[in-house]
């Protein structure tokens, strides 16, 4: 996985799994979808910096179990 | 709604050469932020301004710009009309978006230990003023240090000390800190006080990480002369002339009826190398009402050992300070250091009140002087300024005499040692300092610190004075026109 910090006006990237969002969510996402295929995670700032998780007082919400998914 | 114009740095770099203002007119809610304002204007206007942001409520630190050369998170700052939204001071991408990365990725980890233990805690309090930040690297846009060496920049250092505290961390802090610039901060303060978390730096992670370095052994030799010269002698500032305490009585009265009683406390630099501007000050004393006891047993405050991580012999100091003035019953001390001053008022605790000269002459009110006419400039001393939060009562009293000037308030390199310790970098900074004075077209540049003035006159051909010199200069003036016989 590569991470750029790159400002992207108008450019074209193909990619099998489109993830929106680099909290917890989105990066496990990318991290899963991308032994399986082109994966862009697009952020509207550095991964890691945004998202609710690297502000989060200790409070998560999780699916425990895939009914709730 | 209301109506706002501002004015935005605009970068392309595949199409600009330089970044440009470009001037907006939009409409936003009343109590609008500075963010607010940047998707106004993306939505309704432009949609080709970049700007980076994300959970719009202070806590991610993404959003940091200038507004009107300040930085401020763009989500937490309230829109003004007519201000100016630049991108802090690091490599621009575009329009806003600076290029974070290298600087983020320079803070350092924490390195676990084998068989960690959690912090006790008392630990986890020393921790506290030190972990909040968010990494919005406003401290480093405005680090003059940065500017000029490969100083990693304070929240770098800040994050060494939170780490250097945490007993689940086997890193060696002190020597990385040491490596990445600890001794180029000046002190100027700067970080702190446009920290959106107010974490105090200076004190609580670069002078803590400087103590912890003395006992390591790598304190600067130049920082360690100083030391023992206030060791040996109780000044930093080698005896060459007669001193100001030598030249001066036990008291000095006003001409005219007393206004108010101080203790003076005269400091170093003032007492040693520039006697002249203390006793043109006590001059401009007398002739506004002020009683002037000058206690001899006074010694160096502490400020260059303090600042540099050597404490062996400050609370001698602290004690024998405190007590000279507190036995003569003295309830107010004046200081016209500023550096003193603002050790005074932050690193001791006094059982009298400190007060600046320039806090002291507007409170009591200044006898006008006659004007000259000479344009000046006037430098802020980064611990009058930030240190004592004195910013207006110096401008009051120029004003009374000269026509002012005013440049942008940034750190002469000075201060915290850095003046002995890492000389290019202090001239580094000095001649930036020279240059913003070229720049205003004054005649003369006047500041309210020993160490500013004596070394801005290296960085400049105009004449740098004391704020009590010009004022004394005023006052010779005017009993030239009213033809009173100067006072011997």
């Amino acid at each position: 996985m590569m991470l750029t910090d790159d400002v992207v006006d108008c450019h074209v990237v193909d990619c099998h799994v489109l993830v929106t969002g680099s909290g917890g969510e989105g990066i496990r996402a990318v991290i899963e979808s991308s032994q399986y295929g082109d994966t862009v995670l697009v952020s509207k700032t550095i991964v890691g910096k945004g998202g609710c998780t690297t502000i989060a007082e200790g409070g998560y919400n999780a699916v425990m179990r895939e009914a709730g998914a | 709604m209301k109506g706002l114009t501002i004015r935005i740095s605009r970068f392309d770099p595949e199409n600009d050469e330089t970044a440009h203002l470009e001037t907006y007119t939009v409409n936003v809610n009343d109590g609008a932020r500075v963010l607010h304002v940047l998707h106004a204007i993306h939505d309704t206007l432009d949609p080709s301004l970049s700007f980076r942001y994300s959970c719009a409520s202070g806590q991610c630190g993404s959003c940091a710009v200038h507004v009107n050369g300040e930085p401020v998170l763009a989500c937490l700052e309230e829109a003004k009309d007519g201000m100016t939204i630049e991108p802090i001071h690091l490599p621009v991408k575009k329009d806003l978006i600076v290029d974070l990365l290298p600087t983020l990725e320079a803070i350092a980890f924490l390195l676990p230990v084998e068989d960690s233990v959690l912090p006790k805690k008392s630990e986890i309090d020393a921790i506290k003023p030190l972990k909040d930040c968010i990494e919005c690297l406003a401290c480093v846009s405005v680090c003059p240090a940065v500017d000029v060496t490969k100083f990693l920049g304070p929240t770098a250092m800040r994050q060494q000390m939170r780490l250097a505290l945490d007993p689940r961390d086997s890193g060696d802090r002190i020597a990385d800190a040491v490596r990445d610039g600890l001794f180029t901060c000046t002190s100027c303060q700067a970080c702190w006080k446009v920290c959106p978390k107010n974490i105090e730096i200076p004190g609580k992670a670069i002078e803590k990480l400087r103590a912890q370095a003395n006992t390591r052994g790598f304190t600067l030799p130049r920082h360690l002369e100083v030391a023992a010269l206030v060791k040996a002698t109780g000044r930093s500032v080698p005896w060459t002339t007669e001193t100001f305490l030598e030249k001066v009585p036990d008291v000095i009265e006003p001409y005219g009826p007393v206004k108010a009683t101080v203790g003076f406390f005269v400091g170093c630099m003032y007492n040693l190398r520039q006697v002249q501007s203390a006793l043109d000050a006590m001059e401009v004393l007398r002739r506004n009402g002020i009683r002037v006891i000058i206690p001899k047993e006074q010694v160096c405050c502490g400020s260059p050992l303090i600042r540099t991580g050597q404490l062996a012999i400050i609370e001698t100091l602290k004690k024998q300070n405190i007590e000279t003035f507190q036995s003569r019953g003295i309830d107010t001390v004046l200081t016209m250091c500023a550096g003193c001053g603002t050790t005074l008022k932050n690193d001791y605790k006094t059982p009298f009140k400190v007060i600046d000269i320039n806090e002291l002459l507007t409170q009591y009110g200044l006898e006008p002087p006659a004007r000259l006419s000479i344009k000046a400039t006037y430098h802020d001393p980064c611990h009058l300024m930030r240190g004592q939060g004195i910013r207006d009562q110096p401008r009051e009293l120029i004003r009374q005499v000269v026509d002012l000037v005013e440049m942008p308030s940034i750190c002469c390199g000075s201060g915290g040692g850095v003046r002995s310790g890492n000389p290019e970098e202090a001239a580094a900074l000095g001649s930036r300092r020279g240059k913003e004075i070229k720049k205003t077209g004054v005649d003369i540049v006047i500041s309210s610190c020993p160490f500013c003035e004596f070394h801005i006159t290296e960085h400049t051909d105009k004449p740098v004075k004391n704020i009590t010199t010009v004022l004394l200069e005023g006052y010779k003036e005017k009993d030239r026109q009213k033809g009173t016989p100067p006072v011997t």
